[in-house]
Parts: structure tokens; C-alpha cells; sequence
């Protein structure tokens, strides 16, 4: 089921009205758990099978670890826990991955049956990782096993994250489950939905149909048009996967629960380290925390250090899809940010009073940023180059004739691209939006809503387009 | 439950859909749109004047013919030019049904190269913009065309209204078009039934290199080979005509000499293979024009289309 969809209007309509019927913590518990079965049921119904499985599994991994904290069996149990976790993670999402690569270095063409008949299941990298970081977290004793199923049920599969997080720690969402809640209609949760469907829906999917025709034949496109179509993507997948997690963090908001930040204004970093404090914070932060720090982090020498950073932004990388082109990606952010540790880049730039050179460091870093997400979207080689191409040696072969009926919605596209830069922009400077709202009087507010959802009516997508992350 | 916020951000938003749906119908042939033009159409098929000739194509038409020199500037013998912008011919065929009964003649204009390749199915936005441009469907009489590529003309209304939307957006689009290109003549001609040229001046050379490389075939085209199913199509139409008293005839329409690599054999023989399809009956014009006749790689000038319609003359009288 897709948020900017009328079915998850109608679920989510349906589930507050059940949920103000029952009232009480436990009863509660069962109707998130069965509306988040259903949620997840709605791509298909046996994958629910495998989410099931993986939450018994890691339950009973936990309790034995717990179990076994001061011999060696916590260990070997998680071990096991880890094993299994990432082996169906392998099975699942990395089959396709595995076989094209031997295919390729051994010249042969086999596909497995499970390659030609195993779909991926949607957000098993994210609840594979929630998995992890709870029985690692138990192995750590920094939190214990959960005593009821019922919870761990909820946290593994509580619909608002579970298919493109945040990645929700036990830690952070198991206490909040204890506590008596209430639905809080309150004001600003419902503007941050309402500015996640217009993130999603009106920026990413208008802006995500112009790069999907430039992208598809980059050839018959000039530079400049290649250019556009380049931040048009790095302005789509920001507002595809923030939109996503503002919608989980509103919804969830309004149920009484707290979610992690997941963006923190990522197209404002001075650096790539930067970058990656600020885009995707709960992935970042459980990759330091259960790869970058247990390999050592920065604490052992210079060089470990940088092989630690290779590591986790490869696997990092990785666990974006299945293919050499999230590899290469995460590769190269590994190797920028080794170079950032190694020239000492933010050190400069952060204690630097220079307005210039701060403007140039988040210049360079941009434009660094918006390469590598060239090759995070082209898994084609072939067109990967000519885009490349295009964009580093510019042809200077735009002529206003090529506005053509094939080149139609460019305009608009320019205009969302202007829209969402000066609403970021303010948003960083100022406040977010959802707050500047908020303190408006009704009918200020009336007339705002009116207007904006008028020209996002016009701007709807002709098809619901998934989320990107839901690929992940 | 909620606050009174809340009730002004709900009572906002379904206000503001249904404001914005309530109007679309009303804008939809208002708004300037390269698809406007169909509402004409429609509206010229459906008119008590009596035409005797009707010309369909796509914009190279628009700016290729002048209905005026065909018929002599006279009224008796009423000539329409029905092109639109992006015309398919799939498109032109869900005009032939309504052609009125007082038409002697159709003219169907195609590029020569459009008859090796398959006919695209209608997109939906076709078939939703005759909709929205009064169009009215009528699955026992527009038969020629397959009945699976036609159903979205039997969605609901609701449904084609809501996604009539993007108008808004092709308008939003098209204005800054027009803004920038001044060497089109944009929305000037689009109720204009005999010459609703578009192009005001040839590209500059530069850039009309570039679009001739761009659209001369990578190698000297040398045979040409029909696509049987396309030539089925203009066979099928051909008999729904001749069964309605009607002549159909195909023209080929002009191509320009820069794009050498569609060589004079090419041409001949095209010529020779369509002349071998007994059932329809093709006009020749590839070869009638220079270069000096065309703004762009397709397109023709006011001299070009003097030319053409001058040309065209001597087969309708």
C-alpha cells in the first residue's frame, strides 16, 4: 500500500476510527499489528510469511542471547542471529546480484529458478537491519529482551516505517509501546503528512518523470538538458525519500509516537562527512553504529580508519540494491570521505570564518554529491558514460527549437526545481514549513491550504509512482 | 477531537478539490494547449457549413497546405484543413467516422517513412483530449479501429475529468514555450480551418544543421519496405469510404533534400510498392520541393506551402 495512495486514505481513516474505539494499550497493540499485516499484505500476501519468520526467529534469538550473557552460548546464538538475518537478506534481495556477477567473471548466462521466480520483499532491508540492531543491542546489554511477543511483533512490523524506515531502534520504540497513548490530532503532525504527500507527489514523481525520459535515451539530449535532469534527480530522490519518512514520522506523530529524524537539510552540507550526518540518519547511524565503530572505528590507526570508512560505505552502498552500481557508489562516497578525513576538510571549512569559502566548500560538495547520484540512478553502463559525458564536457547544443511537444513539461519542471530550492532554503534559514503554518490564523491558513492544494491538484502525477526506497 | 485548525486544513483541501475538479471541464479548450485545437476540429466536422474536401495530418500539414489555393478561394468548394499538432494517424481515423455527408474527397497526409513502422496505439491523452473537446464515441459507428485500443472512451466521466487535470500543467508549459519561441507562430492559427501555419522563419543555420544530422538517416536508406499492417489500416479505410461514396487518398508529403540519406531510390521505390497496393491511392509529392521551402527538417515555409498546395491542386481539380 503507497502513502499517496486513495486504498491508504481509506486504512488510515478506517484505523483511526478503530483505534478511538478501543482505547486501551493492549487492545491497541493487536489492531497495530493487524493493520500493519494488512498494510504489508497489500503488495502481496505471501511475503507476509517471511516477516513473520523473521520476527519469531529474531524473538527467540533475542531471549537466548539474553539467556546465555555470561557464556559462550549468547555469542554463538548471535552469531547464528546474524547469519540467518543477513542470509535471508543474501536469498532475497542479493540472489540476482551473486549470480550476474559469477555469470559475468565466468562468461556463462545461468539463472537459478530462485533468481527467475523470487520477488524481493518490499523493506526487508529495513526490518533486517531493525532485527539486527536488536539482538546485537541485547548481546551489548543495552537493552534487554523484549517479554512479550505482542511488542516485538508490533516493533518488527509497525507500518509507518516498515517499508522505508527510519530505521526505528528497539530502544527508541519499545518503551513508547508500554506507555498509554492517544491519537493527537494536533496541528503540525498533520501539515509534516500533508508536506510529505507534496514532497513526494508533486516534486519527486513530476520531477522523476523528466529524468526517467532524459535517462532513458541521454543521447538525444544536449548537456544542458542533462544538467537539469541531473538535479532534477538529486532534487527527486530527496523529496521521494524525506517526503516517505515525514509522512512515517507525522502518522506516527499523531498515534503518539516519537520517530528519529531521518533528514536533516542533507543539500546544506559544507562536506561530505557533512552529507552523511544529515541524509538518512538512521542508516548512517546504525552503520556506525554496528560496522564502523565494532571494526575499530578511527580508534585504532590512520589506516584502519580509512579501510573501516571503505567498508561500511561499500556495504552501505550495497544494501541500497542489488547491483555494482550501489557498490561503485558507495565506493566513491568511502573514498571521499577518506580523502575529507585525510585533508582534514572539516576542520578548515567549519572553523573557517570565510562566508566564501564555506559557499565554495558546499558548492564543490553539491556538485560532488549530484555526480555520485548519477551513478546511484544509471545502472546502464553504456548510458552511464554518455551522461558523464554530457555532463563534464558540455556541448553547448541547446537551441530553444528543441522545446518541442517531447520536451513539454520542462518549464514546470524548471519551476519545481526553483519552488523546492527557495522552500529548503527557507526552511534551513528560518523554519520549517509545517511550523511557519502552524503559527498562521485560520483564515491566512484556509487560504494558504486552498491555493496550495489547488496547484498540487493540477500538479498530480498522471500514475502513483512507488516510493524509490521501497526498492531497498 | 480536533482542533479548530484542523477542521480549516480539511475544509481547505476538499474545498480546493472540488473547486479545481469543477473547473477543469470548463478550461480544458480555454486554456492555450497544443491539443486546443481538436475542440475545432470536432466543432468543423460537426458545423452546418458543407465541406468537400477535408485534409488530415499532423503539423508539417498545418504549415504545408493552404486549403484557400486548393479550392480557389471559393465557398462552393469548401476545403478544410484539419491538421493538429502530433495527429496520429490512429487519431485521423477516429475523425473519419465523422466525416459529414456533403465530403467528396479525404486527404490523408503521411511521412513515407511512417509506412514501414506499425501504428502506435492511441495514447490515453488522445483519446481523453477528443473526449474533453466534445468528441462523442459511438462503439457501433467508430469502428475502425480495434475495440481493446478504444475503451478508454467507455471510463467513466468522473474519472476522465479528474485526469484532465494536466491541461493545466500542458498549458503552464506551453506559455513559456510560446514566450520563448518566437519563430512560432503559437496559438495564432488554432482556430484557422484553411492554413493554421505555425512557423514564421527558418532556424538559424546552426541549428538547422543540427536537426538535419539529426533526422537524415545514419546511412543512405536505399529499399523500402511497407509494414503490411499499416497498409491494412489505410486498406480499411479506403473501403469504409468507397462505401460512403467517399475518395480516400494518401499523400506523401514533401521531404526535404538535406536529408540526403533518403535517397531517390528510396523514393522510387516506395513508389513502386505502395502503387502495388491496388486499394488505396497514394500521392506523390516527396520530391515537388527544394530545400529553400523549409524552415526546419519536416516543416514547411509560406513559399513551400504555396508550392505543395499548388501542387496538390492539379490532382483535386
Amino acid at each position: 500500500m503507497l502513502f499517496n495512495s486513495i486504498d491508504f486514505l481509506v486504512f488510515i481513516i478506517c484505523l483511526f476510527a478503530i483505534l478511538f474505539i478501543f482505547k486501551k494499550n493492549e487492545q491497541q497493540k493487536w489492531i497495530y499489528l493487524i493493520a500493519s499485516y494488512v498494510f504489508y499484505m497489500w503488495w502481496n500476501p505471501a511475503l507476509i510469511l517471511l516477516l513473520i519468520f523473521s520476527t519469531t526467529l529474531n524473538y527467540f534469538v533475542g531471549k537466548f542471547i539474553a539467556n546465555n550473557l555470561d557464556n559462550i552460548y549468547g555469542k554463538r546464538w548471535l552469531i547464528v542471529g546474524i547469519i540467518i538475518n543477513l542470509g535471508m537478506l543474501g536469498f532475497f534481495k542479493y540472489d540476482i546480484f551473486f549470480e550476474n556477477s559469477f555469470n559475468f567473471i565466468s562468461g556463462t548466462s545461468h539463472h537459478s529458478w530462485v533468481s527467475q521466480h523470487i520477488v524481493l520483499p518490499v523493506g526487508i532491508s529495513f526490518y533486517t537491519f531493525q532485527a539486527l540492531s536488536y539482538i546485537i543491542d541485547i548481546y551489548h546489554k543495552k537493552i534487554k529482551p523484549v517479554q512479550s511477543p505482542l511488542d516485538f511483533f508490533v516493533y518488527k512490523s509497525f507500518f509507518p516505517q516498515l517499508v522505508a524506515g527510519p530505521i526505528v531502534r528497539a530502544s527508541d520504540f519499545l518503551p513508547q509501546l508500554q506507555k498509554e497513548r492517544k491519537i493527537r490530532f494536533e496541528t503540525i503532525p498533520v501539515l509534516l503528512v500533508l508536506k510529505g504527500l507534496f514532497k513526494k507527489i508533486v516534486i519527486a514523481d513530476n520531477l522523476g518523470m523528466f529524468t526517467d525520459t532524459v535517462y532513458a535515451k541521454p543521447e538525444n539530449y544536449p548537456s544542458l538538458i542533462i544538467w537539469i535532469a541531473t538535479i532534477s534527480f538529486t532534487i527527486q530522490i530527496y523529496c521521494d525519500f524525506s517526503g516517505y519518512t515525514d509522512i512515517a514520522i507525522g502518522i506516527a506523530k499523531i498515534l503518539g509516537f516519537e520517530f528519529p529524524k531521518n533528514f536533516n537539510k542533507p543539500y546544506f552540507a559544507l562536506t561530505i562527512s557533512d552529507f552523511w550526518k544529515r541524509w538518512h540518519i538512521s542508516l548512517s547511524s546504525w552503520l556506525r553504529d554496528y560496522l564502523y565503530i565494532p571494526l575499530g572505528g578511527n580508534k585504532i590507526s590512520k589506516l584502519i580508519t580509512y579501510r573501516n570508512l571503505m567498508i561500511t560505505m561499500l556495504l552501505g552502498g550495497l544494501w541500497h540494491g542489488a547491483s555494482w552500481n550501489f557498490v561503485i557508489w558507495g565506493g566513491l562516497h568511502g573514498s571521499l570521505l577518506c580523502i575529507n578525513r585525510w585533508l582534514k576538510v572539516d576542520a578548515i571549512i567549519f572553523n573557517s570564518k570565510s562566508k566564501i569559502v564555506k559557499l565554495f566548500s558546499w558548492f564543490i560538495t553539491m556538485f560532488l554529491v549530484n555526480i555520485l547520484w548519477v551513478i546511484f540512478r544509471i545502472t546502464d553502463i553504456g548510458k552511464l558514460k554518455i551522461v558523464l559525458g554530457k555532463f563534464f564536457l558540455f556541448d553547448f547544443n541547446f537551441h530553444i527549437s528543441d522545446i518541442g511537444i517531447g520536451n513539454l513539461y520542462l518549464f514546470s519542471n524548471l519551476s519545481l526545481i526553483i519552488a523546492f530550492a527557495g522552500i529548503h532554503f527557507y526552511s534551513y534559514r528560518k523554519k520549517e514549513i509545517e511550523n511557519v503554518f502552524s503559527t498562521f490564523n485560520n483564515s491566512i491558513l484556509f487560504m494558504l491550504i486552498f491555493i496550495a492544494t489547488v496547484v498540487c491538484y493540477f500538479f498530480l502525477p498522471s500514475k502513483e509512482v512507488p516510493f524509490i526506497y521501497f526498492q531497498f | 477531537m480536533l482542533n479548530k485548525k484542523l477542521y480549516v486544513i480539511i475544509l481547505a483541501i476538499l474545498l480546493a478539490i472540488i473547486f479545481a475538479y469543477s473547473i477543469t471541464p470548463y478550461f480544458y479548450y480555454r486554456l492555450n494547449t497544443d491539443f486546443k485545437r481538436t475542440k475545432f476540429i470536432v466543432k468543423a466536422l460537426n458545423s452546418e457549413e458543407s465541406p468537400m474536401i477535408l485534409l488530415f495530418g499532423n503539423s508539417i500539414l498545418m504549415s504545408g497546405i493552404n486549403a484557400k489555393i486548393l479550392s480557389n478561394n471559393s465557398s462552393e468548394n469548401l476545403i478544410y484543413n484539419l491538421a493538429t499538432s502530433g495527429q496520429s494517424l490512429k487519431e485521423s481515423f477516429l475523425f473519419y467516422t465523422k466525416v459529414p455527408s456533403s465530403v467528396k474527397a479525404v486527404y490523408q497526409f503521411v511521412m513515407v517513412g511512417q509506412l514501414e513502422h506499425s501504428i502506435a496505439p492511441l495514447s490515453e491523452n488522445s483519446i481523453r483530449n477528443l473526449i474533453m473537446s466534445d468528441y462523442h464515441f459511438d462503439s457501433k459507428k467508430d469502428t475502425l479501429l480495434p475495440a481493446d485500443e478504444t475503451t478508454y472512451f467507455l471510463k467513466n466521466n468522473i474519472l476522465i475529468n479528474y485526469q484532465a487535470r494536466t491541461v493545466f500543467l500542458n498549458s503552464y508549459n506551453h506559455m513559456f514555450r510560446k514566450l520563448m519561441r518566437k519563430d512560432l507562430l503559437i496559438d495564432s492559427n488554432t482556430e484557422n480551418l484553411f492554413y493554421p501555419f505555425l512557423y514564421t522563419q527558418k532556424l538559424d543555420e546552426k541549428t538547422y544543421h543540427k536537426v538535419i544530422e539529426k533526422y537524415n538517416p545514419r546511412s543512405p536508406q536505399i529499399s523500402f519496405h511497407p509494414d503490411s499492417n499499416t497498409i491494412k489500416y489505410l486498406i480499411k479505410a479506403n473501403t469504409y469510404f468507397q462505401n460512403r461514396g467517399i475518395t480516400y487518398y494518401v499523400v506523401l508529403y514533401p521531404l526535404n533534400p538535406d536529408l540526403s540519406n533518403i535517397t531517390l531510390k528510396y523514393k522510387t521505390d516506395a513508389m513502386q510498392k505502395l502503387s502495388a497496393v491496388q486499394q488505396v491511392h497514394f500521392i506523390n509529392c516527396m520530391d515537388i520541393l527544394g530545400n529553400e521551402s523549409f524552415v526546419d527538417q519536416f516543416h514547411m515555409n509560406n513559399e513551400g506551402a504555396i508550392k505543395f498546395s499548388n501542387y496538390l491542386k492539379t490532382y483535386i481539380q
